[in-house]
């Protein structure tokens, strides 16, 4: 049992870091990059990078995340589990809820969109499309990396408390 | 703050940078650079510059490429000794993993993202094709995988050193 729930908890902690990071290095290199690039670079940039996006590596760190830390969290629930860690990682999993509540909310739908805006040479004002998309996917980006930092350090801390407790 | 805390907290910080900086590698070698492959010359040329310009930043530079080196090595100096030293062989392992993805970026990756760079404005770049051809973008993704290996076997050796961290901790309080 008690491996189980180590392993669970480290592969949990793995991908979450994986998805923090990934976040964390659109905020400050990917978004402000492209954003300093002209419009055509911008649009096309982005939706070469959108659609490579959908591949396995990305979404066993996006979905294993909140997974492993739910079954973390039930393993730790169970008579031999640690109270704190459990108490860790759901503190992990509710900040993860917010970050896919916001993905869902805000950036797959302007992704579409700027998906659906088609080829930018076909694309009369590129300007337009830009300005629909780029401040409001930016601010919330923050926000939602900010909330994913934070459950990564949640389960960091979880991990600790795991050795404490045995 | 007592040798324990300090401990905790150099680790923790490790930790946390480790992953992020994984997770940038990661995130060129699945996302950014298949995705930028299926563009234009022109597009390819003028984004991965822009994207290599405004990496260097103090987020990237202390939350990810220099902190995980300095936490680490912090880490490893606060674990010398003590009860703590069972926990610094991985410690130390985590240290020398990263220490390749730190000689492949600057041997291998920077040099190349500087020619790029320096080809200067696309719009006056005669041919794109060959700066382009130049920069040799299969070489670089196929070293950031390496590194992206590396670092993501440095940020395990980190996690699990944080469960080793806490069971010595626990043992000496007599808990």
């Amino acid at each position: 049992m008690e491996l189980a729930q180590g392993l669970v908890l480290f592969v949990a902690t793995l991908t979450m870091g994986l998805a923090a990071g990934f976040l964390y290095a659109y905020a400050h290199d990917i978004m402000p990059g492209l954003g300093r690039s002209d419009d055509r670079t911008f649009v096309a940039g982005f939706q070469a990078v959108d659609r490579a996006v959908v591949n396995p590596w990305f979404l066993a760190g996006f979905l294993g995340a909140p997974l492993l830390t739910g079954v973390a969290i039930l393993l730790e629930a169970t008579d031999d589990g640690d109270r704190e860690v459990m108490w860790w990682s759901f503190a992990a999993f509710v900040l993860y809820f917010i970050v896919i509540a916001i993905t869902r909310r805000v950036h797959l739908p302007l992704n579409a969109e700027l998906q659906a805006a088609g080829d930018p040479d076909q694309i009369a004002d590129l300007a337009a499309v830009r300005q629909r998309f780029e401040a409001r996917w930016v601010r919330w980006h923050v926000v939602r990396t900010v909330a994913n930092v934070a459950a990564f350090g949640c389960l960091l801390w979880a991990l600790v408390l795991f050795g404490r407790a045995t | 703050m007592t040798r324990e805390g300090l401990q905790a907290a150099a680790l923790v910080l490790a930790t946390m940078t480790m992953g992020l900086i994984t997770g940038a590698f990661a995130l060129y070698a699945h996302t950014v650079m298949p995705g930028l492959s299926d563009t234009d010359d022109r597009t390819f040329v003028t984004a991965f510059q822009e994207l290599d310009r405004s990496i260097i930043n103090p987020w990237f530079m202390a939350g990810g490429f220099i902190g995980a080196l300095v936490f680490t090595a912090l880490a490893a100096g606060l674990h010398i000794g003590g009860a703590a030293r069972t926990v610094l062989p991985w410690i130390v392992a985590a240290l020398v993993l990263y220490l390749i993805a730190v000689v492949i970026t600057i041997g291998v990756e920077v040099p190349v993202n500087d020619d790029l760079k320096a080809a200067g404005d696309p719009d006056q770049i005669a041919n794109l094709a060959t700066v382009r051809n130049d920069f040799d973008e299969t070489t670089w993704a196929r070293w950031n995988v390496v590194r992206t290996l590396t670092s993501l076997a440095a940020f395990g050796c980190l996690a699990w050193s944080l469960v080793r961290h806490g069971r010595v901790a626990a043992s000496t309080e007599g808990r």
